[in-house]
This record gives structure tokens, sequence and C-alpha cells, in this order.
């Protein structure tokens, strides 16, 4: 009987023994996809997350990418004020005509509007904050460390001010967030 | 590298199937002085064996010494009757003792009223030991050892009972006939059944666990392209949806829905295991004529061996083997005609003019104008359609050797759908073999080789059926306009894609090879080497030249996508299997490793020079847009199960699996699944007298915790995404944060609590089982919403919780089974309540979960509901002044103010019904009457409520849009189904009119008309079996639903389709 046991036990434990080891392949390297630790590590990746912070404030003249073509994105700085007044309800227009009725969270051109903005306040903070890392390679346009980080803070942060003038302007006060976002930060306790 | 090594370190060997029960039974006895009746009976209980024999003609009382230990059966037997006369024949389990007079059977006169014969199997081997009794007396006899049996003095009307165990019972009238040979028919009946559970193999009698095997005559003579026709309707719990019809609809893995929708966000559909390996291809690669059969593991117990997989459901799909003989050569084929079901009533061109005319006079065209004029106006839908047709071959040879069995097929379906252009070829190669090296080695593969073609691109039907009829389909010459209406270039030719280039092939490769070891010297004890590779490659291409619309927007447009994927499956099992006088003992244990990866270039070309070489000028497009994808997975598992059983009255399972899967966040890689279940064999107790009437009675309740494994590959690492800036005339990369990491994001948990009987009534005439169960999912991944400040405005977490309760009842019966008619039916009904138990976990100020209505779910109520503004009515003349109030006038629709407040707003939005099925059934009807054999199968769902997308004037400003025709309120037809022909009319305030219907439905799906060759002439003309039938498939339907088609998901599709179908299967 023992005999027996001690069969069945190396018959389960010997192939687990073979692959006890090879824990490590359920570790995820995507090799497709950008995450914030490998790209914000030199002076290239951090241009690209400003190149982006430009891409973002240039939809203020496109329409929102979430279907609605005919909402330009710069229309809530005009429609509605003393500038001027839409004449066909597409975008921010409908809001603007429907004013009692329509300005309220429910109206989908008024919360892209605060994302948008948000958004690129969150990504300026990520560039902002994650600048000040130890370990990255600042040289390089033919300028020292020092200028180009400096310079690459300052971009970042007269974009994130514009966001702020911008949100202030149209949605009176609003939470001051200066930090980048992250899965173990979110909350709901804003002020 | 590891796993290579050892794959070739270790020899593994086992025994197979092939080798025969006796051979491999060992007894051990130890009686002395006990008769041979009771060594008999020892016999009986340690094994599977059962003896037949007369006892007048042996001598059971005769008291014997036995001592043998783990001695064959021969040797047994040898050791009771020596000295005696008696002699042994075992086949398979069956013993038949005899003596010698009874094969003096040979010399027996033939005398008036005497009947005689010789009783064979299937393959025409003599069947001794078969009971011969003239009915309803006790005047019988056995067949001699060659099969032949004689009985005299027979009544002028008597009735022969043939029977003998594990065959067919049979009943002749003896007539005037002297001779009656009969041929003896192998049936499983009922708790003798081997059904396929995870990893092995138990009789249905053992089984703890929920477990419904698929009728098998869903496979057969239907016009099946893929398993999920056969499944619809013919289980208890399972609902199929089709999101659209066609050649070959996308019905995958993820249109199954098992017992409920468990996840909001994550995949439904079950897990699939062909021939014991994760299949994660398309269902329709596989060929429903390979399958012998399908079983589906439904609650925690049987699912729980697949861990973080196995919370939706698995379906064990089994190819099929051949048996030792003759090799088996089949030929099916079959020929259908397609016709669609339904289509919309859009209206005509007369009919659009005259609404556009009354709508909007003044936005009619000049192109639209001429139309009319001439009298030259087009029926869009009649031209994207055709009359479909499919044909599908199938030659089969399976057959057996001592030491091999194999099945050998090739399959060929080719499909013309009933949307122009819509085609599928596909062509499967599969080779089956089990081969028994030695004793206790044993060697097998399944493997299939399919490709299919699907190309040929159809017209996007949404156009078509949104397309202005007063507009010109072709020129002059015959070719396809590029703009219908001349005078409204926004619209291109809906028929357009039929003039595109279009290629779509795949192939696949699915080898799943094993190798089992019987260890010699541990009797019950086996490893099994399981290993599953699968390569799949497909190629899409297309091309839209200047002839269409799209081709001269873009100067050019071309897509080319190849896509390749592998899977790789190892798994060791090892297994205990051992009977200890009462005890049943079956332990298994797995430790397997999976690999999924795929991976895809695309690439996206417009501006081409000309259209002449298609997509293949790419290189010379003004631009070029590549993209590549890429995803892997890994998965390591272990399990243990360990069935017991004790005098095949209480059962007792227990099983727990271990999963690590790649796709979990750092913190929680591994993920642990436990079950429990027990089993009653009631009917199987001595104080169960009920044994007449009710043969079978087995209590089941399981308890498990089984995981969806729902998170996809990288779905807890934080990442960026493109955006792009371009500077004066160049393109610079940029990236910005679009995804916020979670790294314990995990599975989602579901805990089912399972409580059924299965029951047999007069002998197995009526079975059936009842279940009821409920099953609580938590830790659902949900994008909770997160405050816009962050910058993303959603997050995944593990946080939601649903239920899912219900009961399924299915049962089988032979209704009428006398002279030469025989009816029986197969039904199967279940009902589910899915609910939404928590979200995010917010409390309102009384307490209350806050429900999230900006995705429409709602605590307490089903995931997938309708929540839109309710239309009551129309607002008709009388209620002028009430309809100003909400800013309407009379003809207008009415919509339900529930707050009362004149306004239409958020607050007056209510819930219309659940978008998944309450109720579910399905019946099977099988008519035979001597060769002839009718199958009507209908299938029912009820419950549902749908949005009517055809249901609305969404013609757009300037009536550019065709409509459906319908009852439209005037001042003179004041009628309350439908608005008034208006713009605005389907606003009310801030709501709009959106219809939703009943979508239940009750259709005939299939009707079957089969006729069998007799017997005398397939003999003549060398034939096995020679069936002819026709089929008709979808062609009446019960509903009230007023869109396309109630079964499918999007209204503005290719329709479902009515088939006819004629059919011929041949054996040789």
């Amino acid at each position: 009987m023992k005999k027996y046991i001690s069969y069945v036990f190396i018959g389960i434990f010997l192939p687990l023994v073979e692959f006890g080891c090879s824990e490590d392949y359920l570790i995820e390297e995507p090799p497709h996809i950008i995450t914030a630790e490998s790209l914000y590590k030199n002076l290239e990746g951090f241009e690209t997350g400003l190149n982006g912070l430009y891409a973002l404030v240039w939809e203020e003249r496109q329409g929102r990418s979430d279907g609605g073509a005919n909402a330009l994105r710069a229309a809530m700085w005009m429609d509605g004020t003393d500038v001027l007044t839409p004449n066909r309800s597409d975008g921010f227009g409908s809001v603007a005509i429907g004013w009692q009725e329509r300005n309220n969270p429910s109206a989908d051109d008024v919360t892209a509007q605060f994302l948008w903005l948000y958004q690129i306040i969150n990504s300026a903070n990520t560039v902002i904050g994650r600048a000040e890392n130890p370990g990255i390679e600042w040289v390089g346009n033919g300028k020292t460390a020092e200028e180009n980080k400096h310079r690459v803070i300052a971009e970042a942060r007269v974009i994130r001010a514009w966001a702020y003038r911008h949100l202030a302007y149209l949605y009176g006060d609003v939470p001051l967030t200066l930090e980048e976002s992250l899965g173990s930060n979110v909350r709901t306790d804003w002020q | 590298m590891k796993l290579t090594v050892f794959l070739i370190l270790v020899s593994v060997a086992g025994v197979f199937a092939s080798k025969s029960y006796s051979q491999t039974k060992t007894l051990n006895l130890n009686m002395r002085e006990a008769t041979v009746k009771e060594v008999l009976n020892k016999i009986e209980e340690q094994s599977e064996f059962y003896f037949l024999f007369s006892e007048n003609l042996i001598d059971v009382q005769r008291r014997v010494n036995v001592n043998i230990q783990n001695q064959k059966i021969e040797q047994a037997l040898n050791l009771i009757f020596d000295g005696t006369d008696v002699d042994y024949s075992i086949r398979e389990r069956i013993i038949v003792l005899k003596t010698p007079e009874l094969s003096d059977m040979d010399f027996m006169t033939q005398q008036q009223s005497t009947v005689s014969g010789k009783i064979t199997d299937e393959e025409g081997e003599p069947l001794p030991g078969v009971t011969v009794i003239v009915k309803g007396t006790t005047q019988g006899t056995v067949t001699s050892a060659n099969g032949e049996y004689a009985i005299d003095d027979i009544p002028e009307d008597a009735i022969l009972q043939f029977s003998f165990l594990g065959m067919r019972p049979q009943e002749i009238v003896v007539g005037n006939q002297a001779v009656i040979s009969v041929v003896m028919v192998e049936e499983t009946v009922g708790m003798d059944e081997i059904v396929v559970i995870g990893y092995g193999t138990q009789k249905k009698s053992d089984i703890t666990g929920s477990v419904a095997s698929l009728p098998q005559d869903r496979l057969e003579m239907v016009p099946n392209t893929n398993i999920t026709q056969a499944l619809q309707g013919a289980v208890a719990g399972i609902q199929i949806t089709t999101n659209s019809a066609g050649a070959s609809p996308e019905n995958d893995a993820t249109s199954i829905l098992i017992r409920g929708r468990n996840s909001i966000k994550a995949d439904n559909g079950p897990l699939v295991v062909v021939d014991g390996i994760p299949y994660g291809g398309q269902l329709s690669d596989i060929a429903p004529t390979d399958i012998k059969s399908i079983e589906i593991l439904k609650d925690a117990s049987s699912t729980a061996i697949y861990g973080s997989r196995g919370a939706n459901g698995v379906i064990l799909i089994t190819t099929k083997l051949g048996k030792k003989g003759k090799p088996q050569i089949s030929y099916d084929g079959y020929y259908s005609i397609q016709k669609m079901t339904n289509f919309p009533d859009l209206m005509t061109g007369e009919e659009f003019y005259k609404y556009k005319m009354e709508r909007e006079p003044d936005a009619m065209t000049e192109g639209e104008q001429q139309v009319y004029d001439n009298g030259t106006w087009t029926d869009w839908p009649a031209l994207a359609l055709r009359h479909g047709e499919s044909n599908q071959h199938n030659i089969a040879i399976a057959g057996g050797a001592e030491f091999v069995n194999y099945y050998v097929s090739v399959n060929v379906l080719d499909v013309k759908g009933i949307a122009l252009n819509d085609d599928y070829l596909r062509v499967t190669n599969r080779i089956n073999i089990d081969a028994k090296i030695t004793d206790w080695l044993s060697l097998g593969t399944r493997t299939s080789i399919s490709y299919a073609d699907q190309s040929g691109d159809s017209p996007d039907f949404d156009a078509v059926t949104y397309m202005n009829p007063l507009t010109t389909s072709h020129n002059e010459d015959g070719s396809l306009t590029i703009y219908p209406n001349p005078s409204d270039t926004y619209f291109g030719n809906p028929l357009q894609n039929t003039l595109a280039q279009n290629q779509d092939k795949s192939h696949q490769v699915i080898t799943n090879n094993f190798a089992k070891i019987d260890f010699p010297f541990i009797p019950g004890l086996q490893y099994q080497l399981n290993t599953g590779f699968r390569f799949k490659y497909s190629d899409y291409a297309s091309y839209f030249g200047r002839d269409t619309k799209t081709g001269i927007t873009n100067r050019g447009d071309a897509r080319t996508d190849r896509a390749k994927y592998l899977n790789q499956t190892i798994e060791n099992i090892l297994s205990y299997n051992r009977q200890f006088g009462k005890h049943n003992v079956f332990a298994t244990a797995l430790y397997s490793f999976e690999k999924n990866e795929s991976s895809n270039n695309r690439l996206d070309a417009s501006g081409f020079p000309h259209d002449i070489l298609g997509w293949f000028a790419a290189g010379q497009a003004t631009l070029i847009t590549p993209s590549y994808g890429y995803s892997q997975t890994d998965l390591l598992s272990q399990m243990l199960r360990i069935n017991y059983g004790y005098d095949n009255r209480y059962l007792f399972t227990a099983t727990i699996r271990r999963d690590g899967y790649s796709g979990f966040g750092t913190k929680t890689k591994w993920g642990e699944f436990p079950s429990l279940a027990l089993g009653w064999n009631i009917a199987n107790e001595d104080f169960f007298t009920m044994t007449g009437v009710i043969n079978n009675l087995k209590l089941r309740m399981s308890w498990g915790k089984n995981g969806n494994q729902s998170v996809g590959a990288y779905e807890t690492i934080s990442r960026l995404s493109s955006e792009d800036w371009v500077s004066g005339s160049e393109t610079q990369p940029g990236y910005i944060p679009s995804k916020l990491g979670e790294d314990n994001l995990g599975w989602e948990s579901t805990e089912t609590y399972n409580v059924g009987i299965d029951f047999g009534l007069f002998a197995d005439r009526i079975t059936g089982e009842i279940n009821a169960y409920r099953a609580n999912t938590t830790g659902l991944l949900l994008n909770r919403r997160i405050s816009p400040i962050h910058g993303v405005d959603q997050i995944t977490q593990n946080i939601g919780k649903t239920q899912n309760q219900g009961f399924e009842f299915s049962v089988s019966s032979t209704n009428i089974n006398r002279n030469d008619f025989k009816w029986s039916t197969n039904a199967n009904f279940s009902s589910n309540q899915n609910k939404i138990v928590s979200l995010y976990g917010l409390l309102s100020e009384e307490g209350n979960e806050i429900d999230d209505i900006s995705n429409k779910w709602f605590i307490g109520e089903p995931i997938r509901v309708n929540y839109y503004y309710q239309v009551i009515g129309i607002w008709q003349q009388e209620e002028e002044e009430e309809a100003a109030k909400y800013g309407s006038k009379p003809g207008y629709v009415k919509l339900w103010d529930k707050n009362t407040d004149y306004k239409m707003d958020s607050e007056d939005r209510v819930i219309q019904g659940q978008k998944d099925p309450k109720f579910i059934w399905g019946m099977a009807n099988n008519f035979q009457y001597k060769n002839f054999l009718l199958n009507v199968f209908i299938h029912g769902v009820h419950g549902v409520t749908k949005a009517n997308d055809l249901k609305n004037d969404d013609v757009w400003t300037e009536v550019r849009r065709n409509t459906t025709i319908k009852n439209w309120w005037t001042p003179e037809n004041p009628t309350n189904e439908f608005y008034k022909n208006e713009r605005f009319a389907e606003q009310q305030g801030s709501g709009n009119a959106i219809y939703y219907e009943n979508a239940s439905f009750i259709r005939i799906k299939d009707i079957s008309l089969a006729y069998d060759l007799p017997d005398a002439l397939l003999s003549k003309a060398k034939l096995n079996k020679l069936r002819l039938f026709v089929t008709g498939r979808n062609l009446f339907t019960i509903t009230n639903f007023g869109g396309l088609d109630p079964e499918l998901s999007g209204q503005r599709g290719i329709p479902l389709q009515k088939e006819y179908v004629v059919g011929l299967n041949i054996g040789l």
C-alpha cells in the first residue's frame, strides 16, 4: 500500500515540480502598448507628451470626436453670449437656444467640454509631475539638461493654466488638481 | 523549453477502451463452501458483469471454494465450473452460462406451430443468450451459442418478445411464419449512458452536477452550418442571441448564453472545449457532421473544474471515432433553397412621392421628380436580395481493428446566402485515431484542417433599407449608378459593396494529441498527456474602385488585414478509478498550461493612381496607414477532483481548481475555485418500492464558485494613447494618458447553488430532469464612472453584483410505441430571472443604492432593460388644449409624463421591459411509422421587449431617406397607432418617440420528413443505410413584433432565411 501511495505522489508532483518555477509566464509584457513608465524616460518622451497636449488644445477648433461633427468645441466660448447666437440647433447651439431647459449636466455638449479640459489638465500634470523624477535623460536639442527640463515644465504649465482659465470662465469655481490621476488615487470627494 | 524536455523524457503510455472490459477487469474472491449462486452474485457486486443463465439447466446450489486474487474473470469462471459441463461465453459485461443441451437445438424437427430462427447483432455476429418469450406466457427459451432458438406449441395469435441486456427489445407477431430471425440493435438507455464530463467520462447515474446532452436528432437531418443552430432551443437554459443572419452568421460562443446573463461588461459566452482542449476559435470552423455528442455543463459543480472560465457554463464537444469492425463508409449530403422570412414593408416609389409631397413638398429634388415622372423607381431590397442556395457534402469512414480505431471525414459546405454576393465556402478534413500501442500505452489524435472562404462583400442592408426609392439603380448600360440620385450626392449606391474587390479567407489547423498510460502495477491509475495546438491564419483584403462612391471620394480605398492566431495547451491528467466492494472512487488531478497568442497587421490606403491592381498597388497610394496589433495571454492551472460513490446510492463530488492568468492584476494573479456536490440515487434504495413506476429517481445538490476570466490581456496596465499633432506639414507623435491602471483587477466570481432531480418513469419510458438554481456573481468588471476631474472619466474595477435564478425542466418521453408506429417527444423549458444586486456601492440619502442611469443599470432590475420615454398614443383633436401644455398638437406622439410636470425630461423616462428573455422553451416531436420518420421542432422565446427600429419617420430633414409604410394619423384617420406625417411629430418637448414592442415569438424551426429504405432493398443494394429526407427550416413564425425579426438584435440587416432542404444519407 505504501509503495502505491508514494508512486501516486511522485506521479502528481513530478510534473508540478517541472513547471512550478514558470510562474513568470504570467507577467504581462506588451510589446505594443505605451505606458507612462516606458515613455517618460527621456527628452523625446516628454516632447511627445507635449505634442499630445498641443493636439488636445487644437481640438478647440475641431468637432467633438464622439460623433458631433457639427459640435465645434470653441462654439462654447461664443454661442449664447452677446457676441453671437446660432440659428441652427446643432452642438452647443442647441443648449444656447434652449438655455433654460438644456443648460444642465444631461447635455452632452456641457459635459464633454468639462472632460476635455480636465483631460488636458491631467496630461499636463503627468508631464509636470514625472519631469521631477530622477534619472531622466534631459540632454538634447543642443541645449543643457536644465534648459530642456525647465522648458518642458513651463510649456506644460502654460497649457494647464489655459485650461483652468477656460474652466473658470465657463463653470465658475472648479476643483484644482495638480497631481497625475492613478488607479490608486481615485476620489469622489472633490471640493 | 522545460516543457519540451519533459515531454521528450517522459514516455507515456495508456490503455484505451479498445481493450475489452473482460480482459482488464480483475476480481478478488475468497469464499469457502459458498453456493455457486452466491459466488456469481459476489462477482456481480464487484464488477459490472451480469450473468445470464437458466437455473433449470445449471446447478447453482452446488457448493464451491473459491480463492482468487486479482484474477481475470475467465480464470474465476474456470475455477468455479471446473469439472462440470457448464460452458460460458463472455460478451463485454454479459456472461452467458450454458450446457451442451442447448446446442442440440439444431436437431429439432420442424413441427407445426414451431417457430425457430437466428438472432444476430448489427454486425451479423450471432447472439447467444437472447431471451425469447411468447408474450403473456412463461413459455420461452434462450438462444444457443450460435444464436439459434426454437420454440414449439406456439398458439395462433402469439407474439414473440426478444430481449437482451443492452439491446433494444423487439416484439414480432408470429402469424404464420415458421422462421423468425431478428437483428438486435444496441441501445444504451437512460442511466447507464456514458456521458462526457470535463476531463473524463462518467455514467449518467453517477453524475452529481447538472449536465445536459444534446439530443442526437438536432445534429442530423437539419442544415446546420454551425453548432449554435443545433443548440438553439434543444437544451434547457440555453439562449442564442443572433446578431445577424446571412450565409455564415457570426454566431460564436459569444452569442450563447447559458442560464442567463451574469456579466455586465465582460463576455458572457461559455467555454467551448473540443475533445478535451479549450477551443478559442470560431464555432463555424467545426463541421457539425464530425460531432458525436455535445454536453453542456451548467452548474458550479460540473464547471468548477474549469475554474476561472467556468462561470458561464461549458460546452463539451466530442468528435466521432470508429468502432471495431467493418469500416463504415457514409455519405451525407443536402441541397437547400433559401428565401427570406420577413422584410420590412418599405414604401414604394409612388408611396414615397406621396409621403414627401405631404411632408416637405419644397424638398422634392429634380432627380426624384424625374424618376417619378418616368415611373422608373427602384425597389432596393429586391435588388439586394436573391434566392439563396446551399449544399453540403460529407464523406466519412469510420472503423476499427484490434488495436486501432479511426474516423476520417471530408466535409464541403457551399452557401450562397440570400443577400447578394454573400457567399461562404468551407472545406474541412478530419482525422481521428486511437491506437493501442502496448498493454499500457495508447496514443491518439484528433486533427482537423479547415479552410473557409467568405470572399465577396454584400450590400450594406442598413443603407438598403434607408435608400430613397425615387432613385436609379442602374445606368443604361446595365452598370450600377454611383450616385442613384444625381441631385443628392451624399448617398452612394447601396449596392456598391458588390463592386468592391473582396477577399476573405482563412485556414485553420487544430490538432489535439494525447497519450495515455495505464500503470501496470497500480490498477485503476492512469496518466494522460493531452496536447492541443491550434493555428489559424486569416487573410482579408478589399478595394473600392472608382465605380463606387467610396472609391471616387477617396480615389481608391483599400484595406488589408492579415491575422495569425496560435493556441497551445498542455495538460497532465492523473486519474484513479477503482471499485472497492461497494465503494467507488474516481479521483482526477490536473496540471495544465495554456498560451494564446494573436497578432495582426492591417493596412489602410487611399489615393490610388488607378484601379487596375486593386489593393496590390498600395505602394503607390498617397495615404498609407499601417497598424499592428498583438495580444498574448497565459494560463497556469492546477485542479483536483474526487468523486466518491457508495453502492450506487450515495454520491459525493468535491473539486478545487487554482488558476493563474496573465491578464489579472499583479496583486491578484491567482484564484481558487472550489465546489461540492451530493447525489442520492433514491431509486436504488431498499426502501424505495415504487420501482415499477419510478425506475430512476436521483436527487442532486451542488454548490460551487467559478470565475469569468472576463479581463482581457493588458487591461490592468495604465496606458497612454496617441494624440498626434501636426506642426507645419509634419505630423509629430504625441501621447496622453488614456487609461488608469488597476493592479488588483481580477476575475468575476460566480457562486452557484443548484438542486436537481433526475427521474425515469415506467422503465425509462419517460425520463427527464428538473433543476432549480441561483447564481450570484460578484466582483463584476464595471467601468465605474469617476469624476471627469481625473482627466479620465472611467476606470475598470471589480465592483458590481448580479444574480440569476431560475428553473429548468426537460423531459423525454416515448408516448406511443406499438405496432409499427412510434411517437416520442423531447421537450425543455427554462425560466430565468436576472437582476442587478449592486453596482458601485454608492448610497443615496435614504440609504438606498444609487442606480447608474446613464448606462441604464438599475438595482433590482435585469442587466439589459429598455429605459426611455413611453409612448402612450397620439394626441387627438379633442386633446388639443392638453397637448398645447406640452408644446405639442393633435397628431403628434403622446409620451407619458410620469411626474405630470408638463416637462419631458430625464425624470419621465421609465423602464419598459427587458431585452433578455424570461422564458425559453423547445419541443421536438418524432413520429415514426414503418420506414417514415417525421420530426417537428418548435422553439419559443418569451418575455423580451425590443425597440422597433422600423417604426419611425427618421427620414432626415428634406426627406432624403425611405421608411416603412405606416398607418399615419390624419384628421380623417384619428388612429392611435402612429403619429402624423410631419416634422417634429415624433417629439414632445425634449422627448422622442421610440416604440418598444413585445418581441416574444414561437417559431417552427425545423420540420423534417425522412424515409429509410427497407432492409430487404438495402441488402439487395449491399447498403447499410439509405435515408432520404426533406426539411423545412424557419417556416412559420408567430410573433407580435413589428420589426425585421424578433430573433435578430439588429433590425436593419440581412433577414433570417427560410430554408427548404433535400438530403440523402447513405451508409455502406
